[in-house]
């Protein structure tokens, strides 16, 4: 096995110390985790090269998701007056490193109490494709776990591995929220089939509610439920600094597959122009279409043609013009209201 | 076969909008390439933020 993959198995077991709650009082916890964390590692990494990689996973993870994510998209805009913190103070690796990577790193003697370096977002740029797309499985954890006897050092860390064994690897459905978003990437995703790269590596989440929370922040918000049948991505998880967001470093390529739309739109009246206050509610599949106001349905279809009974609607709507539509004798003149869309995308990443 | 003047003139009007047609939908299909393709960058930069 190479060693950038142990780094991520042991990545995932130590996600796991932080996870786990020993059965001691609220000030022990952190002392019993640190000397579990410290035992672990001791176990699972034997040689010079997977130490060096687990220390650079654990680095890269830290710069993307509690660093400075420009410079890790492009290392070259770094500069030691732009690498400060909120309060002006040089960043340092201490800083930002959660409690569980801070004492792992520390138990390899990294120094944390150093300057970020522009070196360091140059290798989190380039490692951040392969951790976002490495595969591992529940088992493969399993198996490097059981090997080392890390069950020895708690009883109960071991039951509470056992017992999530099913969820080790990676998870099945990761979710990212957006919000206020421009209306052309609302239009661009209500299409299934479109793809992009986003092997960069992106952010997500397993926790719907995080993802929900994030889209709720702002108007014109998007969710992405991302189908994850490879098992791709790095666990973040407890090791983040921000560990409520359940985060997941996530790379490969992103397939729309289809979406619900919801928008509010304002019925126009012809003489002068003006809008009814009862607003229109639009809802949306790539096969099916249900337009309401108030409680009363204006107009639905089942099994319709997208490209040809949704698409150019949703084309018109989202580029902020009025959409013309008869039914049953009546003309109906809807025009999108600022930022009330709604987009939930099924997507496949692989 | 022998074509009038009138005929001549119907048949380049018709060639006329035909390649005038053919250009104004390639313009827009050009427009929307572009638009997709803004909007596919805008959409990669907000997914490349973190969730914060």
């Amino acid at each position: 096995m190479s060693a950038a993959k142990t780094a991520i198995i042991v990545a995932r077991i130590l996600n796991q110390v932080y996870r786990f709650e020993p059965n001691v009082g609220p000030n022990q916890v952190k002392y019993v985790q640190k000397q579990m964390a410290t035992k672990t590692l001791a176990k699972l990494l034997k040689t010079d090269e997977e130490e060096k990689a687990f220390i650079n996973t654990i680095l890269t993870m830290t710069l993307l998701t509690s660093g400075a994510v420009d410079f890790v998209r492009n290392p070259e805009i770094w500069s030691p007056e732009k690498s400060i913190n909120k309060d002006g103070t040089k960043r340092r690796w201490s800083h930002i490193l959660s409690n569980g990577s801070d004492v792992a790193l520390s138990a390899l003697g990294f120094p944390t109490y150093e300057l970020i370096t522009k070196e360091q977002y140059q290798l989190a740029n380039k490692l951040l494709p392969m951790i976002g797309s490495t595969v591992i499985s529940s088992s493969e954890v399993m198996e490097a776990f059981t090997k080392a006897d890390v069950g020895s050092i708690n009883k109960d860390f071991k039951a509470a591995m056992t017992g999530d064994k099913d969820h080790l690897g990676a998870e099945k459905v990761l979710y990212r929220g957006l919000h206020s978003m421009p209306a052309s990437v609302i239009k661009f995703l209500a299409n299934p089939g479109v793809s992009w790269d986003m092997s960069r590596g992106v952010s997500t989440s397993y926790d719907y509610g995080s993802a929900e929370g994030f889209m709720n922040k702002g108007g014109n918000g998007i969710i992405f439920h991302m189908k994850n049948e490879t098992g791709r991505g790095f666990t973040a998880d407890a090791l983040s600094k921000y560990k409520p967001e359940r985060e997941v470093i996530l790379s490969g390529k992103i397939v729309v597959e289809d979406f619900m739309l919801t928008v509010y739109a304002g019925e126009e009246f012809d003489q002068d122009k003006g809008f009814d206050d009862e607003l229109v509610k639009i809802e949306c599949t790539k096969e099916f279409i249900l337009m309401r106001k108030g409680n009363k349905m204006i107009y639905g279809k089942r099994n319709v043609d997208f490209s040809t009974d949704i698409k150019p609607m949703l084309d018109t709507l989202l580029s902020g013009q009025t959409f013309e539509l008869e039914n049953k004798g009546k003309v109906y003149k809807i025009k999108m209201l600022d930022k009330s869309a709604t987009l939930k995308v099924t997507a496949t990443i692989s | 076969m022998k074509l009038t003047k009138t005929q001549i003139k119907q048949i380049i009007k018709e060639e006329l909008e035909q390649v005038m047609n053919e250009v104004e939908l390639e313009e827009q299909e050009a427009l929307r390439e572009e638009a997709d393709s803004a909007a596919k960058q805008e959409l990669i930069d907000a997914l490349s933020q973190p969730m914060k």
